[in-house]
């Protein structure tokens, strides 16, 4: 049994081709069938004619029969579907303009879906290359400033014994290494880790071994772990490793082992060699010298907030044990692939709900072109309707021909990701925090799905309209019914107010982001960034142990840049602002009460030299500024920024005051109060800030800003060779412009803008294009209206105002709909704007009145047309 | 309505068989006639319903067609019993006569009572 229909099947599946031939046969069959029916009749006694007529009534249609068998002969669905494609593309070839608008509508829509889907994809949804990712948490710490903080070593000791909530626990720092022994001296970025630093990572090397217990401790030899890059360029890819050694910070270090190039450290790719956390060039085994993350595994079905509150726990009876040290300090658990995101995600989700709401518009205006063409073609639908096509069939066609619409935007908007992909990559490489985007599997099944629920859903209403047919009135009037009827314009007036309302939506969008990056780009940072040029440097510890030897090498260093051709000023700052490079100390004013341990007053903590202020722009506006007088031996003094003075010292002078850090004990005097200065981000609220000078606190760790006279890049390799000069064993690294900072600043921002203004533009043009169509094609059908009214009187100004004011109706109750939608949706944004309310009034009506603009000129060009009806013409149309 | 139309197909599939194992090969015309006259002309054959059927039992190989000429020498296509037609015929039938005896045995105890 199963085998004969397996026959059939296999027949019927022969039986889609060869089928001229066969419909030949059929047609000779019947037309036999027919005559000898015919024939019959007549020997009855009837008449020829009568004979015909009776056999034709008996036998029932040919067409519907042809229909059936060949429903029979084939295989139905693989064949209908095969013959709706092919008229459908005769359809759509047949309409080049509507076939071109609407591949081009979906291509945009689905190829800024696919462009934004792509990066979602690679930053949001793949896990993070390491050993049970899900599970890696980022241990800091955190005190009443919140934000990332660090541990000492002695803290993170504890947190590694006493959070039972972690499978494991490593703490790591990532700093740039000066390497020398080469041609010229190099920076490399290196890691100071833990020695069960890569069990966490579960990283096996591919020659020679990793830390061993106890590598970690204070006496212990001096070695490194490279990865396969620095391998290759430093150690010519060999494999022999004993012996070999390498030059970091000064000191001599065995290299035991290489791990595989694929591997990033966490928060910092750059990094390419890894040594102990003793080696760290600020190291102490103090309580208070923290400058370690710790990350770690949870244990399996523990959650992040259940770590949290053992993290809490912990730091409470640290603070409680160690009030010197830890009072007022707390502990932070974080997932990684949490805290990587962080920042990235909401900016994310914005956009792709942007482009998703512009692939609705898509849909819907292209649902009410294809309504728009389904009056038109429903002479058509109702002939093959009458030759034998069910409703079903009908509307299978038309949505054939959406999704095969769909799928061509599908194709072309593939190619418009790949190009937008890269554009996105080329604008800001790096707002993105992580992985590679690519169109993948899963972006391109995205596409497809996309595609696909876009033919459907742009299908559905016309196909739901066009099932609805009467047949019998679009046959006879020669085509009035489906379309003309109020409920299909009722469903386009419907298309367009939704149309209307998601475009206002992302307009409004749009121009917060707009107005929110003007605002920040107003935003004064206190200094001037046009023609400076800055770098870093780190003097190794073992060669400059003592602070005036250190000082010395600074002097010279400053001393040498000066001289540079080109160069106007010369400072040093150990954190430039807009580099990431930032401390904090806790403050007591000696004339003031001493608060509470843990809960001192904070100030941003700098040190510079003297000239720093006039390199960078910023204003001395009372007191003096560091000066020769001021060395190592002299009383400690400080400038403070005018917030400072306002702050701790309101309608008094500031001159003369004495401030103690608390962090390292030291008390200073407040000689000069400078302006204010931005320091981490353009966007942050001005905080108090302290200045010590570079020749009474050297260290080993300096940023040179230069002002230049020439294009400041122009210098990169003078600047570098005058350091040389000095010490030709002294790497420098970041070599850049202040205006590259200050763009990489404000570029999550730059980045958001962009794109929304880009997508509010598109949605405006499909929207403009949408209300367009709808009102010519009233207008279409309303000519015979108009001419009569015009006949009766009516002047051009009426007509106008009968067009647009119909049009204007649709597009102010969807500006109605929309400026509701975004009054409730645009909070979930405020977080990602500076400077302007997420409901800012003026944005609001500006973006309406914009909205409202467009839709008069999308209205008017109709209405226009409309009044160029000559009466006449248009009377003897019906 | 699709499945009255299959219940429809199938009892009219037995019929063609039938027919052409009492009448020999035969044209559809014929095949329509005959059955019509053997239903004492309460069934009538179109066309819409009878190719299809031919069709899908060629396709299962119970009959086979081929071109002929007819008694007044029209050109015909006439289709015959194959072999695997027959048993399937015969199957069929037993299988009918079944499903017939079991309804019979539903109503005859309702007319009783």
């Amino acid at each position: 049994m199963r085998i004969r229909k397996l026959r059939a099947l296999l027949f019927r599946l022969v039986g889609i081709f060869g089928r001229k031939t066969r419909e030949r046969d059929l047609v000779e069959e019947l037309e036999s069938h027919l005559q000898m029916h015919i024939d019959d009749n007549v020997r009855a006694g009837m008449t020829p004619q009568e004979a015909r007529r009776q056999a034709l009534i008996k036998l029932g249609g040919i067409a519907q029969t042809k229909e059936e068998y060949r429903r029979q002969r084939g295989l139905p669905v693989i064949e209908e579907m095969w013959q709706d494609l092919r008229f459908g593309a005769r359809v759509l070839l047949k309409q080049p303009a509507f076939t071109f608008v609407a591949v081009l509508t979906l291509a945009l829509g689905i190829g800024a879906n696919t462009t934004i889907f792509s990066v979602v994809n690679a930053v949001l949804l793949k896990a993070l290359p390491y050993h049970n990712s899900q599970r890696l948490v980022l241990i800091s710490s955190a005190d009443q400033s919140a934000g990332l903080g660090t541990f000492s070593a002695p803290e993170a000791q504890d947190f590694a014994a006493q959070l039972t909530t972690l499978e494991d626990f490593a703490a790591m720092q990532s700093q740039s290494i000066n390497l020398t022994g080469g041609a010229q001296p190099e920076r490399v970025r290196g890691a100071f880790v833990t020695a069960n630093f890569f069990e966490v990572f579960n990283l096996l090397p591919t020659i020679g071994r990793t830390f061993a217990r106890g590598e970690d401790q204070p006496g212990a030899e001096r070695v490194v772990v490279v990865n396969e890059g620095f391998w290759r360029r430093h150690l010519n890819s060999d494999t022999e490793l004993a012996g070999r050694k390498v030059i970091l910070n000064g000191e001599p270090y065995s290299i035991i082992g290489v791990v595989p190039g694929s591997f990033q450290h966490p928060l910092d790719d750059e990094v390419e060699v890894w040594t102990t956390v003793q080696r760290f060039p600020s190291y102490a085994a103090r309580r208070d010298a923290r400058f370690l993350f710790g990350i770690g595994h949870l244990k399996p079905g523990v959650t992040p907030a259940q770590s949290q509150i053992e993290a809490n726990t912990v730091a409470a009876r640290m603070a409680q044990a160690y009030p010197n040290e830890s009072a007022g300090r707390g502990a932070m658990v974080e997932l990684l692939e949490e805290m990587m995101v962080r920042n990235i995600r909401p900016i994310l989700l914005t956009l792709f709900a942007a482009v998703g709401c512009i692939l609705l518009i898509a849909c819907f205006n292209l649902a009410n072109l294809t309504l728009a063409r389904g009056t038109a073609r429903q002479k058509e639908f109702a002939l093959r309707s009458a030759l034998g096509a069910s409703r079903g069939r009908l509307a299978r066609q038309l949505l054939t021909e959406t999704t095969l619409l769909a799928l061509l935007g599908g194709i072309i908007g593939l190619l418009i990701a790949r190009w937008g992909t890269d554009l996105l990559l080329a604008v800001n490489p790096d707002v993105l925090p992580r992985g590679e985007v690519r169109l993948d599997a899963p972006v391109l099944l995205f596409t497809l799905g996309a595609s696909l629920v876009t033919g459907f859903l742009f299908g559905l209403v016309p196909a739901w309209q066009m099932s609805r047919l009467d047949l019998n009135t679009s046959l006879k009037e020669g085509g009035r019914s489906v379309g003309d009827g109020t409920g299909a314009l009722r469903a386009r007036s419907v298309l367009v107010v939704v149309q209307v309302a998601l475009a206002l939506v992302l307009l409004v969008g749009g121009a917060l982001f707009i107005k929110s990056f003007y605002r920040l780009l107003q935003v004064d940072p206190g200094f001037k960034t046009e023609n400076l040029l800055t770098l870093e440097y780190r003097l190794p510890r073992n060669k400059y142990v003592e602070p005036a030897a250190q000082w010395e090498f600074h002097r010279q260093v400053v001393e040498q840049l000066r001289a540079v051709p080109g160069v106007q000023s010369a400072a040093l700052v150990r954190g430039l602002p807009l580099t990431g490079n930032s401390a904090s100390v806790r403050i007591i004013l000696p004339d003031g009460e001493t608060p509470p341990k843990g809960q001192e007053p904070q100030a941003q903590f700098n040190t510079a030299t003297p000239d720093y202020f006039a390199t960078m722009g910023i204003p001395l506006t009372q007191g003096r500024l560091f000066n020769e007088g001021d060395r190592l031996e002299t009383p400690v003094v400080l400038v403070i920024n005018q917030n400072m003075a306002r702050r701790f010292w309101p309608g008094q002078d500031p001159i003369g005051k004495q401030i103690k850090i608390v962090d390292d004990e030291t008390t200073g005097t407040v000689i000069g109060v400078v302006g204010d200065a931005k320091h981490d981000w353009l966007s942050e609220e001005q905080r108090p800030q302290i200045y010590v000078s570079y020749s009474q606190s050297p260290g080993l760790f300096a940023t040179v800003v230069l002002r230049t006279k020439v294009e400041p890049m122009s210098l990169s390799q003078a600047v570098r060779e005058a350091v040389w000069k000095v010490d030709k064993d002294q790497p420098v690294w970041k070599v850049r412009t202040l205006e590259s900072l200050l763009a990489y600043n404000v570029a999550d921002k730059r980045f958001l803008m962009l794109l929304m203004v880009v997508f509010a533009a598109l949605a405006l043009t499909i929207t403009a294009v949408g209300l367009y169509g709808v009102v010519n094609y009233t207008v279409g059908r309303r000519t015979h209206e108009i001419g009569v009214r015009m006949a009766l009187g009516a002047r051009r100004g009426d007509v106008l105002k009968l067009v647009i004011s119909q049009g204007m109706r649709l597009a102010i109750t969807g500006m109605g709909v929309g400026l509701i939608a975004s009054f409730v949706l645009t909070r979930f944004i405020q977080s990602l704007l500076f400077g302007v309310s997420a409901t800012d009034t003026l944005t609001f009506t500006s973006v309406a009145g914009l909205l409202g603009g467009v839709a008069l000129l999308a209205c008017y060009i109709p209405a226009w047309r409309a009044t160029k009806v000559d009466p006449l013409i248009a009377l003897r149309r019906e | 309505m699709s499945n009255k139309t299959d219940i429809w197909q199938g009892t009219l599939a037995l019929m063609v068989l039938k027919t052409l194992e009492a009448m020999g090969p035969l044209h559809g015309y014929g095949i329509a006639r005959r059955i019509e006259q053997t239903s004492g002309n309460l069934l009538s054959i179109n066309y819409g319903t009878l190719y299809p059927a031919l069709l899908k039992l060629e396709q299962e190989g119970y009959i086979s067609s081929d071109w002929g000429v007819s008694d007044n020498n029209r050109r015909a296509k006439y289709y015959k019993l194959t072999r695997a037609g027959r048993k399937q015929l015969a199957k069929e039938a037993r299988e009918w006569e079944q499903t017939t005896a079991i309804l019979a045995r539903f109503f005859a105890p309702a007319k009783e009572s």
